[in-house]
């Protein structure tokens, strides 16, 4: 891996054949904006690259005889796509890991291997963003994607590929003035959730206490459709003798989302579904993959309508699994 | 802003059993939210909050206890005792069941106007009044400040309570704001732009269905899958569908609150819609919902003698 300093003319020369081809997160769009064209396609999170919102899986017809089936196509042109840590992380430590460990989803795969990560640094961390508390930071980085820290006048830059070959070596000034900045950033945010929370959160499967925790959420799906890491979907067929399946993203707060075909409801209520979507962040993606499914970006903190905040729930249990603890 | 009257009322009220619960507002984990509480023990009625940040319409809040014999005491802004009225002439629940502590409202202040006037802003740098405020020690008035959705208002007293806490008010409302106008004078293309561009950024997250009062339904005509109505991708046909579907659902019955405006996480101007169908009903059948008891709902009343050929 290497590091070097890119000036802003040649970040721009680097870009010019790309142009058509970058996506940008809403979020980071916000914070650097002005480092990308005007083409640059600005998406919500990755989930608009990766998992359309509907997407055919294949399509179908009767033959007369037998049926005919054609797998739906998938775009595969080179892509960029540059976002927060939060957001690329989503991608890395969670999806990756649902949708290309076996049974590998193979639309996702060709998808996510035309997709090249960019991480911008997050210089400013947002009243609703917890990242430390689930493991990320503000710079979070990884071995596949670029790391970028843009700056007045240029952009610190780690990784490997053509960007490298543009830049310059920063030396030990450069070194210094970034890892001041990233103490500074990361400075007085809050540390990590206890290894044991997600093992222990389960033992407290029947607690009273999501009674309350749920009782203003209103079941909306705001929160899931919103999240970068929620990957749920719902399949359908859509047509008869000709038709195509369909996927589209699904929420688990939704009543419909655990209807059996008996009409009986595992999850009748809010308190089930609010609990569901905690333990499977919190609890099962984490014993099952070693990593929270929540990233901490807050956009659902953010965006709830009636300011349901995860971290209260989160937070809630921890107290109360230290005070039996104790 | 009369908050310790409302939790005078609300430990009143629970200590004489008078009421099992109360449904209020409390202070969010974010600056300028009140969010929905229930209050069960009078010794916690001091988490009760009454300010400008009272978005949601709690009468949504009473609708999980159709099935239970709870006595609940709502706080009610004008738009929240309209929804309950409806409620109660739909037969949702028994009159006696529900207690209703009307609150004339000052107007729900947007966070976003906020910002965009006045840049950073913190909560402590605000001191709150009814029609004004203070901000870094400056005079502002309320008004340029309010939601869309209620600068709008037409009732911001509650037409039907049990005891009314605070002094009636004067709409906000005083024709400089008027959306639909606005929309009527436009071109159908120019309408059609219009809603095709908010309409395409909806997610379908329904979080303006869950967050209204009067969208009760067990199913979903949206969420059905005999017949399937639209499925889940939000394209702007299926959208438009789905919004246009639940507005007709609610003519007559709409209360005008905006809550599902303000429940939009993409702020979709999506209140327009059944706001444009209360007009209709306004003008053909002079009514509007959930202002009495007593008054006939003309679209959920039958009558033989019926001028309309079409419906007999």
């Amino acid at each position: 891996m290497s590091k070097g300093l890119v000036t802003k003319e040649k970040w721009w020369k680097w870009l010019e054949d790309k142009k058509d081809r970058l996506f940008l997160s809403e979020r980071a769009q916000k914070r650097y904006g002005s480092w990308f064209p005007p083409e640059v396609k600005v998406v919500k999170n990755g989930k608009e690259i990766l998992l359309p919102s509907g997407e055919e899986m294949y399509r179908y017809f009767w033959a007369g005889e037998e049926w005919k089936v054609e797998e739906g196509e998938v775009n595969t042109a080179p892509l960029f796509f540059f976002s927060l840590p939060c957001e690329a992380r989503a991608i890395i430590e969670i999806t990756d890991k649902v949708f290309l460990h076996e049974p590998i989803d193979k639309n996702y795969r060709q998808r996510r291997k035309s997709l090249s990560l960019g991480i911008l640094a997050c210089l400013q961390p947002e009243p609703t963003c917890f990242c430390s508390l689930v493991g990320g930071g503000p710079f979070w980085k990884n071995e596949e994607a670029l790391f970028l820290v843009p700056r007045k006048e240029d952009i610190y830059v780690e990784g490997e590929g053509e960007l490298l070959s543009y830049s310059e070596e920063g030396g030990e000034k450069v070194k210094q003035e970034i890892q001041t900045l990233q103490k500074e950033v990361e400075s007085g945010l809050p540390s990590p959730l206890p290894s044991y929370f997600s093992q222990e959160l389960y033992q407290h499967f029947e607690d009273e206490e999501w009674d309350d925790i749920s009782w203003h959420c209103m079941n909306c799906g705001a929160c899931t459709f919103l999240c970068p890491t929620c990957y749920c979907f719902d399949l359908s067929i859509e047509g008869r003798l000709k038709g195509f399946q369909l996927r589209s993203w699904d929420s688990c707060m939704f009543p419909k989302f655990t209807l059996h075909a008996s009409f009986h409801n595992p999850r009748p209520t809010g308190k089930e579904r609010v609990r569901q979507r905690v333990m499977h962040k919190f609890s099962y993606f984490p014993e099952r993959e070693g990593n929270f499914a929540c990233v901490g970006c807050g956009v659902c903190v953010e965006k709830c309508p009636v300011n349901w905040d995860i971290r209260e729930a989160i937070e809630r249990m921890v107290e109360k699994i230290d005070r039996l603890r104790a | 802003m009369f908050e310790k009257e409302i939790r005078r009322k609300a430990k009143e009220l629970l200590e004489a059993k008078t009421v099992d619960l109360v449904i209020g507002y409390t202070s969010g984990s974010l600056p300028f939210q009140a969010r929905p509480i229930l209050v069960s023990s009078p010794e916690d009625v001091g988490k009760l909050v009454w300010n400008h940040f009272a978005r949601s319409n709690l009468a949504r809040y009473l609708l999980p206890y159709r099935d239970s014999s709870k006595k609940i005491a709502l706080l009610a802004k004008g738009c929240d005792a309209r929804a309950v009225a409806v409620l109660l002439q739909e037969e949702q629940f028994p009159r006696e069941r529900i207690h209703i502590i009307g609150l004339p409202c000052p107007g729900v202040i947007s966070r976003r106007k906020l910002e965009e006037k006045l840049g950073e802003i913190k909560e402590e740098d605000f001191s709150w009044e009814e029609n004004s405020f203070l901000f870094q020690g400056e005079k502002w008035e309320v008004r340029p400040f309010l939601e869309d959705t209620c600068a709008r208002c037409r009732y911001p007293n509650p037409p039907l309570y049990d005891e009314l806490i605070g002094e009636e008010k004067e709409p906000w409302r005083d024709g400089s704001v008027d959306y639909l106008k606005e929309l009527d004078n436009q071109s159908r293309e120019e309408r059609w732009q219009f809603f095709a561009a908010e309409l395409s950024r909806c997610i379908r997250c329904y979080a303006c269905r869950n967050a209204c009062p009067l969208c009760y339904c067990k199913e979903c005509f949206a969420e059905s899958d005999s017949p399937r109505w639209v499925n889940g991708v939000p394209t702007l046909s299926d959208n438009l569908f789905f919004h246009l579907g639940r507005s007709m659902h609610l003519a007559g019955r709409c209360v005008e609150c905006g809550a599902c405006e303000r429940a939009c996480p993409e702020e979709i101007k999506i209140g327009l819609l059944p706001l444009k169908v209360e007009e209709i009903v306004r003008e053909n059948f002079s009514f509007e919902a959930g202002l009495s008891l007593e008054e006939e709902a003309p679209l959920l009343t039958y009558k033989e003698s019926d001028p309309g050929e079409f419906i007999k």
